[in-house]
């Protein structure tokens, strides 16, 4: 937390760069000419949609993927694997636990300026019983982002440059997960297989129960869901660690 | 003049000879930055199945735009944001001093001492979609309209350079921007939409302060044949204007330098 609190200057560009994309897409849905309402949301619903994206982008995005590419180039993850007692899975994600509680306070500053000038395009739909959904359904979007971030930092055991390999996940969030877009925008056929990937357990779920569009049966649904892919992805986790260390031992003597 | 210029061209061959070494990182980035042009287009596609045009523009049209904003976004990769980069990270590091006593003007060294070649691949792959986006408009593009829209382009280039410059120069107060990157990404891609979209206090912002209509709208306009003379007059008074605010800015901010080592 003293690290990220350190980097105030870096807190300020994240939230500028945040509020020039919300009010650049805002714009962009505004100016657009067609049918009322655009798949299955009214230009106001989508402009809510992407407020909260905003909210989102602070409490789901983790970055592991870089710290442990560089604790892997840099050798430092030998003293993680011969020292310390505590999983590699927390002990990383307890690195970032001091922007994820910062950052929310910075975003809220963006928010409020955004919510300022777009408080007349807005529409939120959510009840009561839904938005206490979305406590859990953030969390383990949360878990699930992490776990793939981490995941694909483990792969720098085995290649040199990984990356470039990191812009999968960044780009399953905004075109598969519902990030850059709703996926109720694709056609039927497309929306199935994009729903079938962990992306969208990370964004869209979550952002469509904000915009009122699942019933409860689903909402459960949905978070089995994520507790699925959390136990998929923490086994490819367990195995790539144990691979990973194994090889790295080896060439380390 | 002749000793700039050589210098430039040394820093660049230095850059092309790192990329050979390290051949395949130079590939897995620009096959990364390949991706993310077919990732953008296919947004552009989905947005497109539920609207017909955006402030006006068609979807031919807005693909055309993409793939002038994506050549901008390439260049500014290429020439000029790495200098700005590396500058905002050499305050951190202490290695400012060092350009400061050379004998050659520091604001030229920081701009021009490194290029990323590597984003080649996203050039070539933007020429290739540009060309084919062009030819499905339908229309004839002259010789004039492509010197117009280029020099549009590279004004640009440089209205945007001293805009970046003016914000890495924040660095002597806020030492550690490591994001610097994704700001600039956020602005450079707003422009990837007609500049037409933002109106009232957006317009001012992303019309005057930040003018993102010379990334890419201004020159598709050109391109397409939609010339106003008056943007050439404009482009060049900003660019002028742009350059000077940010050299005032860091001669200030050079003046209450207190450097790492002394």
């Amino acid at each position: 937390m003293q690290n990220t609190l350190a980097y105030r200057g870096a807190m300020i560009l994240w939230v500028l760069g945040n509020l020039v994309s919300v009010f650049t897409i805002t714009a962009v849905w505004l100016s657009s000419s067609g049918q009322n309402t655009l798949g299955g949301y009214t230009r106001p619903q989508l402009i809510a949609y992407y407020l909260f994206v905003l909210i989102l982008n602070w409490l789901v995005i983790w970055h592991a993927a870089h710290y442990v590419k560089e604790e892997i180039k840099d050798g430092s993850i030998g003293q993680t694997v011969l020292t310390k007692p505590i999983s590699y899975f927390f002990q990383n994600m307890a690195k970032e636990l001091g922007w994820h509680t910062v950052s929310p306070l910075a975003g809220m500053i963006g928010l409020g300026i955004a919510f300022f000038f777009l408080r007349t395009h807005i529409q939120i739909n959510i009840s009561l019983e839904n938005a206490l959904f979305l406590i859990p359904t953030i969390f383990l979007g949360g878990i699930i982002c992490y776990a793939i971030s981490l995941c694909l930092g483990l792969l720098a055991f085995w290649l040199t440059e990984t990356d470039a390999l990191h812009g999968i996940l960044w780009a399953g969030l905004f075109l598969a997960g519902g990030q850059g877009i709703p996926l109720s925008f694709f056609p039927v056929e497309v929306r199935h297989v994009l729903e079938f990937l962990p992306f969208s357990y990370i964004y869209s779920f979550p952002l469509e129960i904000f915009s009122g569009r699942l019933t409860a049966v689903e909402i459960i649904s949905g978070i089995i869901k994520q507790l699925i892919w959390i136990a998929l992805l923490v086994l490819l986790y367990k195995f790539m660690w144990k691979k990973g260390t194994k090889a790295y031992q080896s060439y380390g003597g | 003049m002749n000793r700039y210029l050589k210098i430039i061209f040394v820093n660049a061959k230095n850059c092309l000879i790192r990329i050979m070494e390290f051949r395949s990182e130079v590939i897995s980035w620009s096959v990364f930055s390949v991706f993310w042009i077919f990732v953008f287009l296919a947004f552009v596609n989905v947005i497109f199945g539920q609207i017909t045009a955006i402030s006006g523009w068609t979807k031919d049209q807005v693909l055309v735009l993409f793939t002038v904003q994506e050549l901008f976004i390439g260049c500014m990769w290429i020439f000029i944001l790495p200098g700005v980069l590396d500058f905002s990270k050499s305050i951190s590091k202490g290695e400012l001093d060092f350009m400061l006593l050379r004998p050659i003007n520091t604001r030229f060294l920081l701009t021009f001492r490194r290029f990323e070649f590597d984003q080649y691949g996203r050039i070539i792959v933007t020429l290739i979609l540009l060309k084919i986006f062009l030819s499905n408009l339908n229309i004839s593009i002259s010789l004039l309209n492509v010197v117009g829209a280029l020099l549009i382009f590279v004004l640009g280039m440089f209205i945007f350079y001293s805009l970046f410059f003016l914000i890495a120069t924040l660095s002597f107060w806020f030492i550690n921007l490591f994001n610097l990157e994704d700001l600039l990404d956020s602005v450079v891609n707003a422009g990837r939409y007609p500049s037409s979209i933002y109106k009232g206090g957006l317009k001012i912002v992303f019309g005057y302060i930040i003018p993102l209509a010379f990334t890419a709208t201004f020159p598709t306009q050109i391109l397409l044949g939609n010339e106003n003379p008056g943007i050439f007059i404009s482009a060049i008074l900003i660019a002028a204007g742009m350059f000077f605010v940010s050299h005032l800015f860091w001669n200030f901010a050079l003046k209450r330098y207190s450097s790492a080592s002394s």
